[in-house]
């Protein structure tokens, strides 16, 4: 049978992102007990359950480290920067074997046997594997809070025949069981152990049957054994309340059918159900028994489904579902204002009613369902303290890596496609703008660079901002490279905040020499690119040695935007309301005298703009009093002339079809009220398509 | 330390042990149990200065007690049982491994 592995790669790789972010915290404190076990920990589940779904590669290899993490813990080794390094090392090399088994390129081998290698050269007395009989009495079982209420496992253990042999006395390991629980139950089974004559005295014919109360979980039991894991079968079982308060009848019997003293057909007799024994002796009559049964299923059923409650505190769900679910919940929406507007069309006060009712239901549901797309950013946050530790260190620079407002929640999609800009970014950060320590000292500047990495809400839309203390960008300089470069006309005249937008033109780079971490010219158009198909913008801000703050500005979801919706002639618009600053009058009088070009005098500033009528060639007259939504496009502030503008909208965004895939200037559709399509305008697109027209257009007017 | 010493009329057996009774002992204690439960007709253990007890004795013993009542034969012992003795039962989880059997209080796995 095929066994669905998903589950455990999906575990495996939160655990692994986990295990990269405690061992970043314990290199900061290698002394934190806590954090040693939480390494420990997430190395063992990844061992116990990669053996259990048949990815022994990962089990094996996790093996090994987890043996030399398991003497960090035990205060045999200390925790040293090697240590961290060669863990990181192998917490990169099980990602690559998980990589491999999804159908990825195949893990290094040879990289495996160098990190063990490495491991092992740390242990005491290099070199050696760990002696299996090193015995781990002073170990402490790890603390695991999360389970609050004590369970009972029933835990068979059976050394191999020859465990003496290795030096490991297995009654250490019980009474360390011992000490896990607050009431322990040991019984040996020697039904193996032969007549003293054939004994072979150095020999284990002992096993044990251990019950077991306590609130660790599993993995703390079986890291009791973690030693001896080849030596002993182990068989763990959380036993079920039922279990634990069913009759010791049973219990007794089992054992004594295992011992030997009951064949197991007078413990069948014996265990027959009370109910029939009773019927026989003439206790109580069959219908009696029925009535009883019934009574106990009922209550059984009753018990079964608490703990299934209790079980379901949280749910695994394929993203693909919950797509479904926000695909499901926009249409609603739509239909929800189909029916206000119908309503109110009628003036039907119960309709009304019934609809407002609908309108505040829909509300809520639309934002759970948004709710459960969210996700904290903090995971993301926490893989760029490994980025800023491996590049730093690349490039013998000293960063540190702050991080504020990891618990900021974002639509999942737009997480996802944030984590490469963000690298950009940072890389960039770390590259060109931080300097070396000895400059930094030579500017008088604290040789540690910092990094400060933040996300906050702010209205529909979250803030998330970069800021280094590097050397920060030189407007001069940048318009001088963009000129070299003919990527503007030689004579231009830029603001500070245009000069700094060139820092996203494709090619574009002001490294003076090429590393291997950036400088290619590649990446920050590419972050533009990203960010723009997630509707968000950047904007750059930047004190000449100093520092520079790049901050991205993201729409919460993609699914549902706050849009504005427009008019031309007879056809709707919706602009993403995030870009928009506010709307102008523009009067016949003020296209006059502009002299034909597209521009207009707003409190003393020249705001260029694209009329959308003549954009897409619609029709009709203009009214005498034509507005102007100011935007802010990509840092520069651009007027769209509409015919009136009709309010705000709830824009739940419908992806257009393949037809109107080259029409980039629309990033979606949507449905109003009354069934008809807005176009959502793509406003940066817009512009730069203009501008490049526009670019077109000059030479030959000249 | 393991002693073995047989009466004349070959009635009892006593056997003293004494410190650690391990592994590293374990093939000497079996061939003294053997060849006491052989020589005698019934044994007489005496553990009192028993500081050390691990599996292996307590396999070898229960063994030797079960073969010398499955024998009709008896055991019997000297002075007090030592806590070291007691703890090992326990932990082995042997305890109340006899059963009726046991009239020494060797497998109670409970000091007096």
């Amino acid at each position: 049978m095929e066994i669905d592995t998903s589950a455990f790669t999906e575990e495996a790789y939160e655990l692994l992102s986990e295990l990269e972010a405690s061992l970043l915290e314990l290199e900061e404190s290698p002394g934190d007990q806590d954090l040693i076990g939480r390494v420990f920990r997430a190395m063992h589940t990844i061992k116990g359950s990669g053996a259990m779904f048949g990815f022994d590669e990962v089990a094996e290899f996790t093996h090994e480290v987890e043996t030399v993490f398991d003497m960090a813990r035990n205060k045999t080794i200390l925790v040293t920067k090697p240590l961290i390094d060669l863990t990181l090392a192998a917490r990169d090399q099980i990602r690559a074997i998980l990589d491999a088994a999804a159908g990825g390129e195949p893990a290094d081998k040879e990289n495996a046997q160098r990190i063990i290698q490495g491991l092992r050269a740390l242990l005491p007395g290099a070199g050696g594997a760990p002696a299996a009989g090193a015995a781990p009495t002073s170990k402490k079982p790890p603390a695991q809070a999360s389970e609050d209420e004590p369970h009972v496992y029933r835990i068979r253990i059976k050394p191999s025949p020859d465990i003496f042999a290795n030096g490991t006395n297995p009654l250490l390991l019980l009474s360390e069981l011992r000490d896990l629980g607050e009431e322990c139950q040991v019984i040996a089974q020697y039904d193996k152990l032969p007549p003293l004559e054939n004994l072979d005295p150095e020999t284990c014919y002992t096993s044990w049957e251990v019950f077991l109360t306590t609130q660790k979980s599993e993995n703390a039991i079986r890291d009791v054994f973690i030693f001896v894991d080849d030596q002993c079968e182990l068989n763990i079982r959380l036993l079920d309340r039922e279990e634990v308060l069913g009759t010791d009848v049973q219990k007794i019997g089992n054992i004594l059918v295992q011992r030997g003293d009951i064949p197991e057909e007078v413990l069948e007799q014996a265990l027959k159900p009370i109910g029939d024994r009773l019927v026989e002796a003439g206790a109580v009559s069959p219908s009696q028994v029925k009535a009883a049964l019934a009574e106990q299923n009922a209550i059984k059923s009753k018990r079964d489904k608490k703990v299934q409650a209790e079980s379901a505190a949280s749910v695994r769900v394929p993203s693909e579902k919950l797509d479904g679910l926000v695909d499901l919940v926009g249409e609603l929406v739509t239909v929800q204002a189909r029916l206000n507007q119908t309503a109110s069309n009628r003036q039907d006060h119960d309709l009304q009613l019934i609809a407002e009712e609908v309108e505040r239901l829909t509300g809520e549901l639309r934002d759970n369902t948004m709710s459960i797309r969210m996700l904290a950013i903090g995971t993301t946050f926490n893989k760029f303290k490994r980025l800023v530790r491996d590049l730093s260190t690349e490039l013998g620079k000293k960063i540190e890596l702050t991080t504020e407002g990891a618990e900021t929640e974002l639509d999942k999609t737009v997480i996802d496609q944030l984590n490469d800009p963000l690298v950009h970014i940072i890389r960039n950060s770390i590259d060109h703008g931080i300097e070396t320590p000895d400059i930094r000292i030579k500017n008088g500047k604290n040789p540690e660079g910092l990094i400060h990495l933040s996300a906050i809400h702010s209205g529909a839309s979250v803030l998330i901002r970069v800021e280094d203390d590097g050397k920060g960008l030189d407007p001069e300089f940048l318009t001088r490279k963009a000129i070299e470069k003919g990527q503007i006309p030689p004579d231009s005249q830029l603001t500070d905040k245009e000069a700094f937008q060139l820092i996203f033109g494709a090619g574009f780079s002001t490294a003076e020499k090429i590393t291997n971490v950036s400088g290619r010219g590649v990446g920050m158009d590419v972050v533009r690119k990203s960010i723009d198909a997630l509707r968000g913008s950047i904007d750059v801000t930047s004190v000449l040695g100093k520092g520079t703050i790049i901050t991205l500005k993201l729409p919460l979801t993609l699914a549902i935007i706050e849009g504005l919706l427009v008019q031309v002639a007879d056809e709707l618009f919706v602009l993403p309301l995030a870009a928009v600053e506010e709307c102008v009058e523009l009067s016949r009088r003020d296209v006059a005298n502009a002299h034909g070009r597209h521009v207009i005098n707003v409190r003393d500033e020249i705001v260029p703009y694209i009329r959308i009528r003549d954009r897409f060639e619609i029709g009709g007259t203009p009214p005498d009093i034509e507005q102007i939504v100011i935007s802010d496009v990509e840092g520069k502030r651009t007027g769209f002339v509409v015919d009136s503008v009709i309010g705000q909208h709830q824009t739940v965004i419908k992806s257009l079809g393949s037809n109107f895939e080259h029409s980039e200037e629309f990033s979606g559709a949507t449905i109003l009220g009354d069934g008809t399509v807005a176009l959502i305008l793509d406003l940066s697109k817009m512009v730069r398509y203009v501008e490049a027209e526009e670019d077109l257009s000059e030479p030959a007017a000249a | 330390m393991i002693d073995l010493s047989v009466d004349d009329a070959g009635d009892a057996g006593t056997l003293t042990l004494s410190g650690g009774i391990t592994i590293q002992h374990a093939a000497q204690l079996k061939d003294t149990l053997l060849e006491g439960i052989s020589a005698a007709k019934g044994l007489v253990i005496d553990l009192s200065e028993v500081d050390r007890v691990d599996l292996s004795a307590i396999q070898l013993l229960f063994a030797a007690h079960r073969g010398l009542n499955d024998k009709g034969k008896s055991l019997t012992v000297a002075g007090t049982i030592p806590e070291a003795w007691h703890n090992a039962v326990k932990e082995s989880g042997y305890s109340g491994s006899m059963n009726a059997d046991d009239t020494t209080g060797l497998w109670t796995g409970e000091g007096k």
